[in-house]
């Protein structure tokens, strides 16, 4: 009587433990795609990698056959689950920013923001010294990239502003209304991929994306003009998805100072 | 560059001497798993698990099921998860030599 209340009991516990270790596969997608909307792709690929290759897996065994992988799989699953949330929210370059906020905010993950910044920093301190010597006169006309921290990043073949963009365009708007005496000069750039002729127009059209914007925030259309420079002078190099999402972008520069 | 030749070579051989097996079906288990194992180690060697890292995950873990599949005696599942890992691997050294 013992033996068999023994034996039933470790079956009911072998049972529970296989039932309580089986994710349902819905589920796990689930997971995946919110993790995906938060950048998993750019800031763990590899993890996403195998824990698609798992989940193709999975599908394939429960719709087959039952066997021990249909046991420890959704552990592995569920550790890599944490693996891929993990890195999205580390700061591999020690910036202070986890990654998928520097994606967000169109910044590389893996180069400091920090110096960035000392760069921008650097060059706000030289263009003041150049003013200190140059002769009045020679501030009329003057280019130089807006001392705002403002990119425009776009998808792949779009040249719709992302919603979390809109903030900044508000803060440049913001700017021109404040500075009255000076002029905007967007520009559009796109990453390497497609002919040269598609993405010169794709550039100029995500310029003008952004100077339609700035008019309905109720900036004079003759303050700004736009360019379109496709296929040139990238930030990264283009070898991966985050560095080309880097390079799709538009910038702001100051054409003209009227004193 | 001579290496990156070789290595494209490699892999290409790799990938036509298990296509040929393929077609005469007498290949073994373990031998797609070697094929499976060659290929991730040449996309490993070329950078892929750094260029491409995605493209590098798939291979990696459908190489991993075919070893767990064939350890536990599930022969076909382990059989197309090798051919999966193989197919992976090329993409990953395609894009890792696209990126170069």
């Amino acid at each position: 009587m013992r033996r068999a209340i023994a034996l039933s009991g470790l079956i009911l516990g072998l049972n529970f433990f296989a039932n309580g270790e089986n994710l349902n596969i819905s589920e796990i997608e689930e997971k995946l795609q919110k993790l995906k909307e938060k950048h998993a792709l750019e800031c763990s690929p590899r993890e996403v990698g195998l824990l698609e290759s798992y989940l193709e897996s999975l599908r394939i065994s429960q719709n087959e056959t039952k066997d021990v992988s249909n046991i420890i799989y959704p552990i592995k699953v569920s550790k890599i689950l944490t693996e891929i949330e993990k890195n999205i929210n580390s700061d591999k370059d020690n910036d202070g920013i986890p990654c998928y906020k520097e994606i967000e905010l169109g910044l590389n993950p893996n180069v400091s923001d920090k110096i960035e910044k000392t760069k921008i920093v650097e060059k706000k301190e030289e263009q003041k010294l150049d003013i200190a010597t140059q002769p009045k006169e020679e501030q009329k006309v003057d280019i130089s990239p807006l001392n705002q921290p403002v990119r425009i990043h776009f998808y792949t073949n779009s040249a719709k502003i992302k919603k979390e963009y809109l903030p900044y365009l508000n803060v440049v708007s913001k700017y021109l209304k404040t500075h009255q005496d000076i002029k905007l000069k967007i520009v559009g750039f796109t990453d390497d991929r497609g002919s040269k002729n598609y993405n010169d127009k794709l550039a100029l059209k995500r310029a003008k994306a952004v100077r339609d914007y700035l008019v309905k925030q109720g900036i004079p259309k003759d303050r700004i003009k736009i360019e379109g420079i496709g296929k040139d002078n990238y930030i990264t190099s283009n070898k991966n998805g985050v560095d080309r999402f880097t390079n799709r972008r538009a910038e702001f520069y100051i054409i003209s100072i009227e004193k | 560059m001579v290496r990156k030749i070789l290595s494209i070579l490699f892999i290409l051989s790799i990938f036509s001497t298990f296509s040929q097996a393929i077609e005469k079906t007498s290949i073994t288990t373990s031998e797609y798993l070697d094929s499976a194992r060659d290929a991730l180690k040449t996309a490993y060697e070329s950078g892929a698990n750094i260029k491409a890292p995605y493209e590098y995950g798939k291979a990696e873990g459908f190489y991993k099921i075919a070893v767990e599949k064939a350890s536990n005696f599930n022969l076909e599942e382990a059989v197309d998860a090798a051919k999966k890992s193989v197919e992976w691997s090329l993409k990953a050294l395609e894009k890792s030599k696209k990126g170069e």
